[in-house]
């Protein structure tokens, strides 16, 4: 098999892993060795972007899809019936450079089936980016999938060498785990990503003194400066919202992941016997991400977001109607309007449409000059949905309106109205 | 009322100082595109400065760094209706500045400060989609007019790019690309000027129409993997169009496949719905060493959960 029909095969296998990011990580640059490749602490950069809508940043590529594991959701479990590959550890690193030299890459994303043992198949995942890095002078980012049950000394060497490590949880509770990837250990994965988490912590740690007493000397080895990451599939189990999020939640606490991707497990060309037979609309998992965001940088609590109503057709569900913040603001409109010329920073950070920078530039501008309705077009701010939940000088919206019965019904898009009209 | 015409950022800077040392309100100055020069103003600086008058009160002034690292952005800024726009409003906001404090630059809503941002924010995302969909092909005989003379000589490999950028950004793109392929020789041409690197040094050359380059036998992989990352399943073609316009394509070789791809998604994906299940067993009933392997593991996980401990290698 040549290495085009590999790569095929190797791509194909690989994309049911969202991750692609390539930010975050420290900065580098390639003058210093004269190799290839460069880093920035920033923003990372999308090189191209599928019909699919996902960016391509990195190449994320399996190092074989031959895997002795049965997880019932992975296209590429023991019992699939999809064509099998094996790249060589040259294989791979020649198209990572040859990738990067043309600007179609970041770097490389590298996972692997499990063959033989866990070990095994991590030093192989290792001798990759060992090899990229010392003897290609390769500079890109490198994220490396993690095999939990491989040993401590093998996850060490590859914290030298990568940007990100990750190992998935793939389901939010131990049973969906036992059920659906059997041959998958729980307290393996919970005892690596600890592993992962003190690692990547003592070497940030490390730098922070070495800048204080300015002594290069204190820089303890190199270890995943761009964090650890994993991720959840949705959909494949029965857990609502409110369980995913509550693991979530859990994950960023004790762990200091750098993100929770969430994947709903979307039809694959040879499905299990053992997965429902609907996959979750991708609405759901948009929901997750949006839900996700506001715990993180908005102070909301996990049950603030999902339903809790006991008389709710979904309990412990995010709506897919309207997105999580305008849901709260629906359910908590006794807490509004908010008049932006007097409301806190944390409050205004509540009012749908309203963003982070936005609610900056707007307390940085009322100490200016009043605020009126004229200057939240001004921002861009979307104002159909913003006018019922804020007040300015010239601006008060008519109590009626957000106390109405139908209040919601504004919110939810035509074409959702017009497709149950016709249903 | 005087008149300047300027062509970036360091010329503009020198006449502004001048005419804020000088008082001179940003009403009584026209900035013109640099072809159209006004006959009758006194656009030599000596003449605004009244040796007989002091220079304004407070002398020199301090200019938020704030703002000068934005006007220096902006001055990359091409606003094809009006060139000479972008001197008038910066030097406007100085005025502004200087005569009303720094908190002009607060007022987001404010039509100046407006434009200031838009500008800025349009050259930053020229200069994020360059760094994005710039695609070096490698050249072997390439043809030598396109390239400095310094550039190829002894370097067997050697890659080239072409690219048309909205704003004037590739002196100041440059260096990115410089810390990024150190390694390598290479050259990226747009019709705003072209920059080279020898592996060594950084050269910038004038512009250049579209030159033509072979294509790179190495596209080939890149559309493979383009073709099978994409999941036909997830067909957003509207999220890709807006983080990708239409306008880029023209410069990736995996745009070509675009069309392919949409065009079969819906039926891929039919057929994976409507496809048996398979069953699970199915590569244990057949193996038995992938059966004992499984089921080693099984048992592990079986008894961590009864006891509670790692049965596995401590650390």
């Amino acid at each position: 098999m040549d290495v085009l029909q590999k790569l095929e095969i190797l791509a194909d296998a690989a994309k049911y892993d969202a991750s692609c990011a390539s930010s975050g990580t420290e900065s580098r640059n390639s003058l210093k060795n004269q190799g290839i490749g460069s880093t920035s602490p920033g923003m990372g950069i999308c090189h191209s972007y599928t019909p699919d809508g996902r960016c391509i940043s990195l190449l994320k590529i399996l190092l074989t899809n031959f895997c002795l594991y049965e997880c019932a959701y992975c296209v590429n479990r023991t019992s699939s019936n999809v064509p099998r590959a094996r790249f060589s550890i040259d294989e791979v690193v020649n198209l990572t450079m040859e990738f990067y030299k043309r600007n179609y890459i970041e770097g490389l994303f590298l996972s692997s089936g499990i063959i033989k043992s866990a070990d095994y198949t991590m030093e192989q995942v290792v001798a990759v980016a060992r090899k990229l890095r010392l003897e290609h002078r390769f500079g890109g980012y490198i994220h490396l999938k993690t095999i939990p049950e491989a040993s401590p000394e093998l996850l060490a060497e590859a914290g030298l060498y990568a940007d990100r490590l990750s190992i998935n949880v793939e389901l939010p509770s131990e049973t969906s785990l036992k059920r659906l990837a059997p041959e998958k250990n729980a307290q393996s994965i919970v005892r690596s990503m600890a592993n992962l988490s003190s690692g990547i912590e003592e070497y940030k740690e490390s730098k922070k003194l070495a800048r204080k007493k300015a002594n290069k000397k204190l820089i303890a080895p190199k270890f995943s400066p761009s964090g650890q990451s994993t991720q959840m599939i949705v959909g494949a189990d029965t857990s609502n919202d409110a369980i995913i999020l509550r693991k979530a939640s859990q994950l960023y606490q004790s762990f200091k992941m750098k993100r929770v991707y969430y994947s709903a497990f979307s039809p694959i060309p040879d499905a299990s016997s053992e997965l429902p037979l609907k996959s979750p609309p991708l609405v759901r998992e948009h929901r997750l991400y949006q839900a996700d965001w506001l715990l993180r940088f908005y102070g909301y609590g996990i049950d603030e977001l999902t339903d809790v109503t006991n008389d709710s057709p979904s309990p412990g569900m995010l709506s897919l109607d309207v997105d999580p913040k305008l849901a709260w603001a629906i359910r908590h409109r006794d807490a509004f309007p908010v008049d932006l010329n007097r409301a806190d920073f944390e409050t205004i950070l509540r009012v749908p449409g309203i963003g982070v920078i936005n609610a900056r530039r707007l307390v940085a501008q009322r100490k200016v000059a009043a605020l009126r309705y004229q200057d939240l077009s001004k921002l861009r701010l979307p104002i159909e949905k913003l006018k019922y939940f804020v007040t300015t000088i010239d601006h008060h919206p008519k109590p009626t309106q957000l106390d109405a019965a139908n209040f919601s019904s504004l919110f939810i898009a035509q074409k959702s109205q017009q497709m149950n009209l016709f249903e | 009322m005087y008149s300047f015409s300027v062509t970036d950022f360091d010329g503009w800077r020198t006449i502004a100082r001048t005419l804020l040392q000088a008082n001179v309100a940003p009403s009584n100055v026209s900035w013109q595109p640099p072809e159209q020069q006004g006959l009758f103003s006194p656009s030599s600086l000596e003449a605004i400065i009244d040796p007989a008058k002091p220079v304004s009160s407070s002398g020199t002034h301090t200019i938020p760094r704030e703002f000068l690292q934005r006007a220096k952005q902006a001055a990359c800024f091409s606003d094809i209706k009006d060139s000479a726009r972008k001197w008038s409003i910066l030097y406007s906001l100085l005025w502004r500045i200087v005569n009303d404090g720094k908190e002009t630059l607060l007022l987001t809503s404010d039509p100046e400060v407006r434009y200031l941002d838009s500008m800025c924010k349009a050259v930053s995302r020229d200069k994020h989609k360059m760094k994005a969909f710039v695609r070096f092909q490698q050249v072997v005989n390439h043809d030598v007019e396109v390239v400095s003379p310094e550039s190829a000589e002894g370097n067997a490999e050697y890659y080239v790019a072409w690219f048309e950028p909205s704003h004037a950004i590739i002196e100041s793109v440059a260096p990115f690309f410089v810390k990024r392929f150190t390694g390598m020789s290479w050259s990226i041409l747009t019709p705003g000027g072209c920059a080279h690197w020898d592996t060594a040094q950084l050269t910038l050359s004038e512009g250049v129409v579209k030159p033509d380059i072979d294509t790179d036998a190495f596209d080939i992989f890149w559309k493979a993997y383009y073709r099978n990352i994409f999941n036909p399943a997830r067909l957003k073609e509207q999220a890709m169009r807006s983080e990708m316009p239409k306008k880029y394509w023209q410069y990736l070789p995996e745009a070509t496949c675009i069309k392919n791809l949409t065009r079969g998604a819906a039926a891929i994906t039919a057929q994976m719905i409507d496809a048996p299940a398979t069953n699970s067993n199915r590569a244990r009933d057949k193996s038995q060493a992938v059966a004992q392997f499984q089921d080693t593991l099984r048992l592990n996980n079986r008894i961590d959960q009864t006891t509670g401990t790692s049965t596995d290698k401590p650390r």
